[in-house]
């Protein structure tokens, strides 16, 4: 069972939608401020976020950016009382889902709630091929990698061998090493992973 | 006329002692001349109430013909819910004759002989003549005055009504974000309950828990529609005796979602209790919304943390009830400090210029008075008076 975040100050609307979402089968926990969906936020472990854009203090769109700031969160469903453009632009181009206006049909919030539970999915996934990747990279010795960062970017082992003050046919070991680490046979390969890893060129 | 022309030897006399070289002679024919001549009713009367003179003027204004006020009696020219201040003056003035003006606040009203009833001024003068005291009434019709001042009055309630829209209509989104929050909450509550009924797995617990939810949302939205439209009704003033406090919290909670929106905090001191003031609740109601729209207004370009707007009301004693509406904002520019209150005075670039003045003529109309000052530590204060029901009651 998926679980979504409702976070809106006034408790009746709360309360409704934390219904509508649980009679269509998710898990729901409820928030009534930014700042305390903040704190809960890391420990629920949601797939969906359904934030209230007019929100006291902290409002949904500078909540949206203080998470963005943060390693992963939960995809953002947005619902409005009065929807201006800026505001909806502002907040897609943050990587919002979606941007209901109140009073919302279930029609509307439950596919934008799917559209992000499968986004999460793709998140998630994404960022277990980057961890699992990260790990390989991790196998490379100190020198190895010095080696990496220089072939990625294009240096011939000869030019390799005089910056690291190295012989070529050392260089030469390095690379077959990073190769049979990494499982790869190609240096094509090699830039597409560095890049995936966000591994910088030398 | 014996009566008459005692009053013209005792003027004559005075004259003749003030002046020697003046020999003119006041006789009664003077008197009369001078009293066909001015523009006000004049009516002499007898200790006992009897009317001795009335010039032309008079008998015109009360309705009466020629010499048919004569040996009446001056209660006829008043109207009889208000003959009491009439009654006792007679043999009861001071022994010294003078003059006195009967009440000052335009109350006064005479009875004509048709019955119909209009408002007087009147100033009596005392003579002491041979025929013993006597009452000269100078009486002037001032309904042309009161149809002026009640044409004003409904200006100054159009206008407040006109500025409520422009208010209202700055509110639309806060009003809408206010209206929609109960109407998601119904629907939401709906579509969850036919949700559970469809899967059969409806229990009447939960179902009778979101029935009353949506009742309870659907009742909110009834109340903000029907403030809304109270606000916006085109009504004639209705002075009734209202608490301040709660127009303040009435106010207040109206624009609760704008504050939201533009956020903004609002700290409130109340007085535990006021007493009561007379005035028009939504016209007061209205002072308020303009004040804290204005305090708001100013905060624009206030860092978000510091925007806060803080409402007092307090009671003084013999002064009445001051609220304050304070700010964080631009504060008030020294060179515009006397225009705040003009009409047209805007410093907004989509402004009227009309709040604060229309905000001014409401509380002057209530018997008060508002001023504007900076805070010393940034932002202005807009502090108003009003004169609580107790000290209206006094002056009258």
């Amino acid at each position: 069972m998926k679980t979504v975040i409702v976070v809106d100050d006034d408790a009746s609307v709360r309360r409704a939608l934390a219904r509508l979402l649980y009679s269509a089968g998710y898990r729901v926990e409820e928030s009534d401020s930014a700042e305390s969906f903040l704190e809960a936020c890391p420990a629920i472990d949601a797939a969906c976020a359904v934030l209230d854009v007019q929100l006291p203090q902290l409002d949904g769109i500078a909540l949206q950016e203080k998470l963005s700031k943060r390693n992963g969160h939960p995809p953002i469903v947005f619902l409005t009382g009065y929807a201006d453009i800026p505001m909806t632009v502002r907040a897609i181009k943050n990587g919002a889902v979606d941007f209901l206006e109140k009073p919302v049909d279930e029609e509307d919030l439950l596919a934008a709630v799917r559209e992000a539970v499968r986004l999460d999915e793709t998140n998630r996934a994404r960022a277990e091929r980057l961890q699992a990747l990260r790990a390989r990279f991790d196998l490379l010795t100190q020198r190895e990698a010095e080696v990496l960062r220089h072939v990625i970017k294009g240096t011939l082992n000869k030019q390799i061998a005089g910056q690291l003050n190295i012989s070529e046919k050392t260089v030469k070991v390095h690379r077959a090493r990073v190769m049979g680490k990494l499982g790869i046979r190609s240096v094509a390969e090699l830039v597409r992973l560095a890049g995936q890893a966000g591994i910088q060129p030398e | 006329m014996s009566q008459l022309r005692s009053v013209s030897n005792i003027s004559g006399t005075a004259l003749q002692l003030r002046n020697a070289k003046l020999t003119l002679r006041f006789e009664e024919k003077h008197f009369r001349q001078l009293a066909e001549t001015v523009f006000d009713g004049i009516v002499v009367s007898h200790s006992d109430g009897t009317i001795a003179y009335a010039n032309s003027q008079a008998e015109a204004l009360f309705g009466y013909g020629s010499g048919a006020l004569s040996g009446r009696a001056l209660e006829a020219l008043v109207p009889g819910s208000l003959r009491n201040p009439y009654d006792n003056p007679r043999g009861e003035y001071p022994a010294e004759p003078h003059m006195c003006c009967m009440r000052s606040d335009h109350s006064l009203r005479a009875l004509r002989q048709d019955g119909s009833i209009f408002p007087v001024e009147v100033r009596v003068q005392e003579l002491d003549t041979e025929e013993g005291r006597m009452l000269m009434s100078v009486i002037r019709d001032i309904s042309h005055c009161k149809r002026v001042e009640e044409a004003l009055r409904t200006q100054q309630d159009n206008l407040a009504h006109i500025t409520r829209g422009i208010a209202m209509g700055e509110l639309t989104g806060a009003l809408a974000h206010e209206l929609n929050q109960p109407l998601t909450a119904i629907l939401a509550n709906a579509q969850a309950a036919r949700r559970i009924l469809r899967t059969g797995s409806a229990n009447g617990d939960e179902l009778a828990e979101i029935v009353d939810d949506i009742i309870a949302a659907d009742k909110r939205a009834g109340a903000i529609v029907h403030g809304i439209r109270r606000f916006l009704t085109r009504e004639d003033s209705q002075r009734t005796v209202v608490d301040l406090n709660r127009i303040i919290e009435d106010a207040v909670s109206f624009l609760r979602s704008d504050m939201t929106i533009k956020q903004i905090t609002i700290g409130m001191a109340l007085a535990p209790t006021l007493p009561p003031v007379y005035g028009d609740q939504i016209q007061l109601q209205q002072v308020i919304i303009n004040l804290v729209i204005n305090a708001m207004d100013a905060m624009r370009a206030t860092k978000r943390e510091d925007r806060v707007v803080r409402v007092k009301s307090d009671y003084m004693d013999g002064k009445g009830i001051e609220v304050s509406v304070s700010d964080s904002g631009h504060g008030i520019d020294e060179s515009i400090s006397d225009q705040v209150f003009q009409p047209f005075f805007s410093t907004k670039t989509r402004g009227m210029g009309m709040g604060l003045w229309v905000t001014k003529s409401i509380l002057e109309a209530n018997g008060g008075d508002i001023t504007a000052k900076n805070n010393p530590d940034g932002g202005a204060t807009f502090s108003f008076t009003l004169p609580t029901a107790r000290m209206l009651q006094g002056m009258i």
